[in-house]
């Protein structure tokens, strides 16, 4: 008994906190209502059911799960696609007096801006480009949160990648294109991961931009159609803890899958 | 040429944020400037009027003393935890790959899920809060009806998303530190407490400093799980300045308010940014 065995209590008490909600999430979400409308603790259902999912399965819960998947993966790709261009030249290219420390320090603002706060011109933009209530439009507008944190993200995995090597391949005469393809792409593959993990995660929980810009239910993500399931009168448990892990799973795999370079990608980005 | 190749480099990334960033932030500043319109008169420039209007708000003044009681409330647990977690999941332990995947879970999951299991938490009688305060013979209460204590909720929940995210940074931090440095000090005698105190701790400031921000910035930018818990009630008791702006557009229909309230929240952020950018800058020349 000492300090040792006191740090690690006290680790495994913070361990069980962290953990206690999801876990009593589980457990609700396999109860019969009449045994989570209790009022004693109790985390382990006595008579589980999966009645919950199924309400779920019969409300086309994999349309859901779908355009969740579709929104995430779209948003995802374009920001990859239009952010390592440009992390690329801020890491490498200098332009003419200082525009590219400009375009940076332009790009973290926004990212330290909450999205919520352009809902109402973006509402507009999306009206005048007809995108208004539709996947396509949303996978837009989620280049708010996006873009800055692809570039910010890539541009520490860019700047780690040794200038020694491109201007090794430029004096054997490699251009700009086979430079990206065969060296830095390569390089940064674990970077690459990393940042479209943290998108993906990033577009699946977002909420307020799809609640406010898609109106019609079939074309609901996830966040949006939990939200759906509280109403005034009646507040579905059973159905809210089963989706809510269920919108959970994918992202505890992802992140199992992906710790380390997650990690890392935070400390990249820091420097 | 190498010019012409960067700026190519940098047009998609361009585009995409002037469409949906730069232009939508311009037309907000200037809808700030002008009246509500409806039907019978539309809108005209009142130069800074919404501003005065906006000085004149009780609720505009109450959002942002609860802004401020949120931020005071959820920074200093918040990183202390974070601190106290990276610290710990630090050093080899049974079972470290378990908590150190617990202490992460929360700050990933969906606010929205985890809003509503918050949500069923603080419900009165049958919520764990409830069942446990029972276990000890206490009468249970209606946490979020309470306009004394659902700031304080909401507060806890937060606290508990956001921990393991601020962890992250330090536990990057702690993995520069070199081991040889406790070994040193413990040679010259020096107690665990003292090596955090006089060594450790001065060595993670610039962390601290860059998390500390990112929290500031943080309690801006929270209010997902307002929309499940609260809605900003009861009267007002929970609301954040930037749900009172969502409210004010979406629900009361007054965008150009919206759009001066949304002014004065960015012209709070990018204050605060420009901070964050020189403390960045700082901790590279630290390096």
């Amino acid at each position: 008994m000492g300090a040792a065995s006191l740090r690690i209590g006290l680790i495994y008490a913070i361990t069980g906190v962290m953990l206690l909600p999801i876990v009593w999430m589980v457990g609700t979400s396999l109860k019969p209502p009449l045994e989570y409308v209790s009022t004693t603790v109790d985390l382990i259902p006595d008579a589980p059911t999966l009645a919950h999912y199924r309400a779920l399965w019969a409300d086309d819960i994999l349309g859901k799960v779908l355009n969740s998947l579709i929104v995430a993966t779209g948003a995802t790709l374009i920001a990859l696609a239009a952010g390592f261009p440009a992390a690329y030249a801020l890491a490498r290219l200098r332009l003419p007096r200082r525009l590219d420390g400009v375009f940076l320090i332009f790009v973290l603002v926004v990212k330290l801006s909450p999205p919520l706060v352009l809902a109402i011109p973006l509402y507009q933009v999306l009206r005048t480009i007809g995108l208004l209530d539709t996947l396509p439009g949303l996978i837009l507008v989620y280049q708010v949160y996006c873009l800055p944190f692809a570039i910010w993200m890539l541009l520490g995995f860019v700047r780690d990648v040794p200038i020694a090597y491109e201007d090794a391949a430029r004096i054997e005469g490699a251009g700009l294109a086979r430079r990206l393809a065969t060296i830095v792409l390569p390089l940064i593959t674990p970077g690459l991961v990393a940042t479209a993990v943290f998108l993906m995660i990033l577009c699946w929980n977002e909420f307020a931009y799809a609640l406010l810009f898609i109106q019609t239910p079939s074309k609901f993500t996830l966040p949006t159609y939990i939200a759906t399931l509280i109403t005034e009168d009646e507040t579905f448990w059973g159905q809210l803890t089963a989706i809510g892990f269920l919108a959970s799973l994918p992202i505890l795999a992802l992140v199992g899958i992906v710790q380390r370079g997650l990690t890392r990608g935070f400390a990249g980005g820091l420097k | 040429m190498r010019h012409v190749i960067g700026w190519l480099l940098l047009t998609p990334a361009a585009i995409l944020l002037i469409a949906f960033t730069y232009w939508p932030i311009g037309a907000t500043v200037a809808d700030s400037l002008f009246s509500r319109g409806n039907p019978i008169r539309p809108s005209r420039f009142i130069g800074l009027e919404n501003y005065a209007l906006m000085a004149d708000d009780p609720i505009f003044w109450q959002v942002l003393w609860n802004n401020a009681l949120f931020a005071l409330g959820t920074i200093p647990a918040s990183i202390t935890l974070a601190l106290l977690m990276a610290l710990m999941v630090n050093r080899a332990l049974p079972g470290r790959a378990l908590a150190r995947m617990a202490f992460f879970t929360p700050t990933i999951l969906p606010m929205i899920a985890v809003a509503n299991i918050w949500l069923f938490f603080y419900t009165p009688d049958i919520g764990l809060i409830d069942q446990i305060a029972g276990l000890v013979g206490l009468p249970g209460h209606n946490w979020l009806g309470d306009p004394d204590t659902v700031l304080g909720a909401i507060i806890v929940m937060t606290v508990w998303k956001e921990a393991g995210f601020f962890m992250i940074f330090y536990l990057a931090a702690l993995q520069t530190i070199p081991p040889e440095l406790w070994e040193a000090a413990r040679l010259e005698g020096a107690a665990r407490w003292t090596y955090f105190r006089r060594i450790l701790f001065p060595l993670l400031m610039p962390t601290t400093l860059f998390v500390l921000i990112n929290a500031i910035l943080n309690s801006f930018k929270l209010v997902d799980h307002l929309f499940i818990l609260t809605k900003g009630g009861p009267d007002n008791a929970s609301n954040l300045l930037l749900y009172y702006i969502f409210e004010t557009a979406f629900s009361f229909f007054d965008t150009t308010y919206a759009a001066t309230l949304t002014v004065v929240l960015l012209a709070l952020l990018a204050v605060l940014s420009l901070v964050q950018y020189g403390v960045l800058d700082k901790r590279i020349h630290y390096r």
